[in-house]
């Protein structure tokens, strides 16, 4: 009996993850109880959730891993920022820097654990950032030997490594270190089309869908792919080592012109209308058709970057994590173009690393074997129909009503579903990652055109731009989308991380969720990995001859996704949702 | 003789800023017959060629402190930073000496003595409640409920309200004596307005103009009875103490704001169960008296903290709507009018002006801005808009929603001060879209 906890803070999405002799137990950003969107503290509250879920206390935790070591991370901040070209503009920035880590405590943070968690220091340990994604995806992925990229802003020093995994082995061959980022040149250019740094970069990619790449050859040399499979950044471009503002130089501007005003309208013209010049249409047109172009650049790097180390290990077995492995479009081409078997672990970003970190010292450090692969998501809380009733019952919501059995509770939903309201839909353990795969989603009918508006802008308060994914019976996914013939349950497309074509002969069928440029980020459900949302789709489907149902996360703008049961009364009466169902309970604002 | 010296800042202020602090302070100090105007060497040059028919001198602390009785030092921004008052200027200041800071709006705020004697609220000793307070432009703790005794934009009664102290003697007026009565927290007390230029005070002189103008007999008198921070409830126990003997004609209650910000962050068994919504920093009394220090709540004045759970808006809603309807049968019952005034805030005029930006700018400037405030702020707004759908449905109510009419109002209009107060053209306008309201009541009154 070993239990291991994953722990990643201190930069952003805090999480905790818990592996009991290889199983993962639990696994849960930190912002989903503190309700604080990318939480980058010690994650307390995660922490509780998984000790709770296994029934454990901390002194029974056999180990601690941390996902980086962060004495090795300040060392480059300081270095960096030391460079004598940049040493002028960066002395604010470090005294930022260094203000914020003598505050947070950041400088020890096994020391942190230690004292937190009341667990020895000799049981605690920190492994280096691009290992824990690695571990992240190898370890929790069906492969048994297989080859790791792992890729993301940044780490200590490390921005892109590739790996070989062999059972319990995991060997780095080769890297990149800043200022060469992939995910910082994607977030340079989330920046300049007016989004926020770590969380506009799906902006980016649903932008992409309204343009044309015709900046590419613009754009292209500003990342120079290189022949040992690596890439090269003209930096004069690009402000990493010392952000103190924007990370990008001014030479970007100089490159492509004004960046984009945060928040501005987004609005494209219809097909075959020219936009007057300087309209609003005319140049969201513009800022679509670079970030069209960024887009196919960075799908381009990544595809070098994989195929190379494809070719270096001789492994046709692909894991994927860290940030830029949430590229959904790349993640399609490396399986389309490159033919290989893909799997991006669902929380790719720096929670992941929690889980990385445990998983490592688990099978890494004490050479467990393998067990198998992560095909759940749902490795978060969950809450009970009395907690559910509980809460209706503090916050006087009066009327709601308790479906005995999981069929009314269907067809209650589908019946609403099919009348074109939208449902709120929390059930059983929240996911692990960024997706809502059907337990804390937003669900609407995709065959109604008007839900793409009414659910963006009435519901969740973004952009009316922004795509929805939608969530198909997996038997069916091939009638509707252009996927690999075999989808097995580690597949990205189980965890909503792949674009498809959706299948021209479809389109009209489901255009709320078939995006712009004919595309859809899909989500193939199975019976065993969720039963009651299968149930769900498939009773939608036998009502409306389509098996496929819009699936969005539940959360407002700029919210974490609902936890509880209160969270999710909160987007329900705050925004203009039409209907809840939690547990067995269900609640429908015509009966408010 | 009162000598004034006026001191400009020593950033470069917009004319209509810098002209209304100069015309606000002299008519603060009416008496005086000197007033001088003087600016720090790095801006007197700029204020002597944008001010001029002004005769302004270079500020030198060690003369002034001889030649002057009174000091006003304008607030200054450099950008969108505040400038640092003159709390820690070294004047020699002479016990007769008096410093103010001038906050753009209106606001004279007594720096010198630190805090206030008789010259400054003549009503100081007034009452025991005013003996145990801080004296200073703040918080009196009273039995029924929070007074401030805020003398900055003019003069108010012991109870902290901007009433004249004999206006008790209105239960004894004629018919024709119409009475109008305003309630609601600071936007109602019109907190960046001097007296003449509160809505409640403008509103009386557009209706005496329009009775006037008829040739009718009758006449109005306004009082202002909003005071900060003023729920609902409180309106209904100001009413109870002070305007029910004086049988109102018109009660106004132009509020909103503090019931639905204080409401999402009630205790919910308070708020669902009992409808009682109250100020926040209440809890902070009981930590005092009891030593419940430890019993966690969220830091005083903060507007939530992470994971907090916010009431929800319907239930808010349900509490402001109750209660207002409350009033309005007291009201009723005494035989007065009611009109359901809803405040203006910042999301009701989306097309703000860069003068409305600017000051919400220099406002929020070192505001925490964490996830928590952006959820608040968010769920704020969102109520705000779901209180004007539900009381857009409620029959046979006299509505006056500033969060609906201030809608249509574009940015070259400068309305409002901050997150909820209204400037004196806010306040005129208010008073404008009232005008019409209340005159129709007094009318159908006579019919």
């Amino acid at each position: 009996m070993t239990y291991v906890l994953g722990l990643s803070f201190n930069y952003h999405d805090a999480a905790a993850a818990l592996v009991h002799d290889g199983t993962v137990v639990a696994a849960a950003d930190e912002e989903r109880f503190s309700r604080n969107k990318h939480d980058h503290r010690f994650p307390h509250r995660a922490i509780s959730f998984c000790l709770r879920q296994a029934g454990i206390g901390s002194h029974e935790l056999d180990h601690v891993a941390f996902y980086e070591h962060s004495i090795v991370k300040f060392d480059r901040i300081v270095r960096s920022a030391l460079r004598a070209d940049t040493v002028d503009r960066s002395i604010g920035y470090l005294d930022n820097v260094v203000e914020g880590w003598l505050h947070e405590k950041k400088f020890d943070d096994r020391r942190l654990i230690a004292a937190e968690l009341g667990v020895p220091l000799d049981r605690i340990s920190a492994i280096p950032h691009h290992l824990s994604h690695a571990a992240a995806a190898y370890f929790a992925s069906p492969f048994e030997n297989a080859t790791v990229v792992t890729m993301d802003g940044v780490g200590e020093y490390e921005t892109l490594a590739v790996w070989s995994g062999a059972g319990c082995r995991l060997e780095r061959l080769y890297g990149l270190e800043l200022p060469q980022s992939l995910g910082l040149f994607y977030s340079a250019f989330t920046a300049f089309l007016g989004f926020e740094v770590n969380e506009g970069e799906y902006k980016v990619m649903g932008m992409a869908g309204f343009g044309t790449p015709k900046h590419v050859d613009t754009i292209k040399p500003l990342i120079q792919l290189t022949d040992d499979g690596l890439f090269a950044l003209d930096t004069r471009y690009f402000e990493f080592e010392s952000p103190n503002d924007l990370p990008y130089r001014p030479d970007l501007l100089e490159l492509l012109g004004t960046a984009r005003e945060p928040e501005s309208p987004f609005r494209i013209a219809k097909p075959g209308v020219e936009p007057a010049a300087g309209s609003v249409e005319a140049v969201s047109q513009h800022y679509a058709n670079i970030a069209a172009s960024v887009q196919k650049t960075t799908e381009e790097a990544i595809l070098h970057v994989v195929r190379h180390a494809v070719s270096k290990t001789g492994i046709r077995d692909v894991c994927i994590a860290g940030g830029v492995g949430l590229n959904s479009l790349a993640n399609a081409r490396i399986q389309r173009e490159l033919g290989c078997r893909l799997y991006v672990h669902p929380a790719a970003g720096d929670s992941g690393g929690a889980l990385g970190a445990a998983l490592n010292h688990y099978h890494g450090q004490l050479k467990k074997p393998l067990t198998g692969a992560l095909t759940t998501p749902y490795l978060g809380a969950a809450y009970d129909d009395d907690d559910i009733l509980a809460a209706l019952k503090r916050h006087r919501l009066e009327r709601y009503f308790h479906c005995s059995s999981h069929e009314t509770l269907v067809k209650e939903t589908v019946d609403r579903l099919v009348a074109g309201k939208v449902v709120g839909w929390m059930q059983g353990r929240f996911e692990w990652g960024p997706r809502a795969l059907g337990n804390r989603s937003i669900l609407a009918n995709p065959t109604l055109e008007t839900m793409r508006e009414i659910v963006n802008v009435r519901i969740k308060f973004r952009e009316p731009f922004r795509p929805f994914a939608p969530s198909v019976l997996v038997e069916s996914a091939h009638d509707y989308f252009d996927l690999p013939e075999q989808i097995d349950v580690a597949q990205p497309e189980n965890f909503m991380l792949s674009v498809a074509n959706v299948r021209p002969d479809k389109r009209s069928a489901i255009p709320a969720v078939t995006h712009v440029d004919g595309t859809a980020r899909v989500q193939v459900v199975r019976r065993e990995t969720n039963p009651l949302y299968y149930e769900l789709i498939e009773a939608f489907g036998r009502r409306t001859g389509v098996p496929v149902i819009l699936n969005t996360s539940f959360n407002m703008r700029g919210e974490p996704m609902v936890d509880k049961p209160y969270d999710a009364l909160e987007t329900f009466c705050w925004s203009d949702m039409d209907c809840l169902a939690m547990g067995n309970y269900f609640v429908d604002k015509e009966m408010m | 003789m009162t000598r004034v010296l006026i001191v400009l800042p020593g950033s470069e202020l917009e004319r209509v800023d810098a002209e209304r602090a100069i015309r606000l302070s002299r008519g603060h100090f009416a008496e005086a017959a000197e007033t001088a105007i003087a600016a720090p060497a790095t801006t007197v040059g700029f204020y002597d060629a944008l001010l001029m028919e002004a005769d302004i001198k270079e500020f030198d602390a060690a003369s002034a402190s001889i030649a002057f009785d009174v000091f006003v030092f304008v607030e200054g921004y450099e950008g969108d930073v505040c400038a640092p008052g003159p709390h820690s200027l070294t004047l020699p200041r002479a016990d007769h000496q008096r410093t103010y800071w001038f906050l753009l709006g209106a606001r004279m705020k007594l720096v010198h003595p630190a805090v206030y004697d008789t010259v400054e609220y003549p009503l100081v000793e007034s009452h025991v409640f005013q003996r145990l307070s801080g004296r200073k432009h703040e918080f009196v703790n009273f039995p029924y409920g929070p007074l401030y005794s805020d003398v900055e934009v003019g003069p108010v009664n012991e109870f902290g309200f901007r009433v004249p102290q004999d206006y008790r003697r209105l239960a004894h007026r004629p018919t024709n004596h119409k009475l109008v009565v305003t309630f609601g927290g600071s936007a109602a007390f019109s907190f960046y307005c001097r007296p003449e230029e509160m809505f409640s005070e403008v509103l009386g002189e557009l209706l005496n103009g329009t009775l006037r103008s008829r040739g009718d007999a009758r006449h109005v008198t306004t009082l202002n009875f909003g005071m900060h921070d003023n729920v609902v409830m409180q309106e209904m126990l100001t009413y109870m103490m002070f305007v029910d003997e004086l049988k109102p004609d018109v009660v106004l209650a132009h509020d909103g704001h503090n019931d639905i910000y204080y409401g999402l962050q009630n205790d919910p068994c308070l708020l669902n169960d009992f409808n009682i919504i109250y100020q926040r920093y209440s809890e902070e009394w009981s930590k005092l008296l009891h030593g419940s220090a430890k019993v966690p709540t969220p830091p005083m004045y903060s507007m939530a903290v992470d994971g907090q759970e916010l009431n929800l808006p319907q239930n808010v809603i349900r509490t402001y709507i109750l209660r207002k309807q409350q009033f309005e049968r007291m009201v009723r019952a005494n035989g007065g009018q009611f009109v359901w005034g809803v405040q203006p805030i910042h999301c009701s005029k989306p097309n703000l002006s860069r003068r409305e930006k600017l000051r919400y700018r220099q406002a929020e400037r070192g505001q925490p801005h964490d996830s928590a405030k952006r959820k608040f702020l968010r769920g704020l707004y969102l109520t705000y808009g779901k209180l004007s759908e539900n009381l857009a449905r409620l029959p046979e109510i006299v509505l006056v929603d500033f969060n609906q009419r201030f809608q249509g109002y574009g940015e070259e209009l400068e309305l409002l001060w901050d997150h909820c107060h209204t400037s004196p053209d806010g306040d005129k306008l208010i008073a404008e879209h009232y005008h019409d309201v209340v005159l129709k009541l007094l009318d159908q009154d006579v019919s």
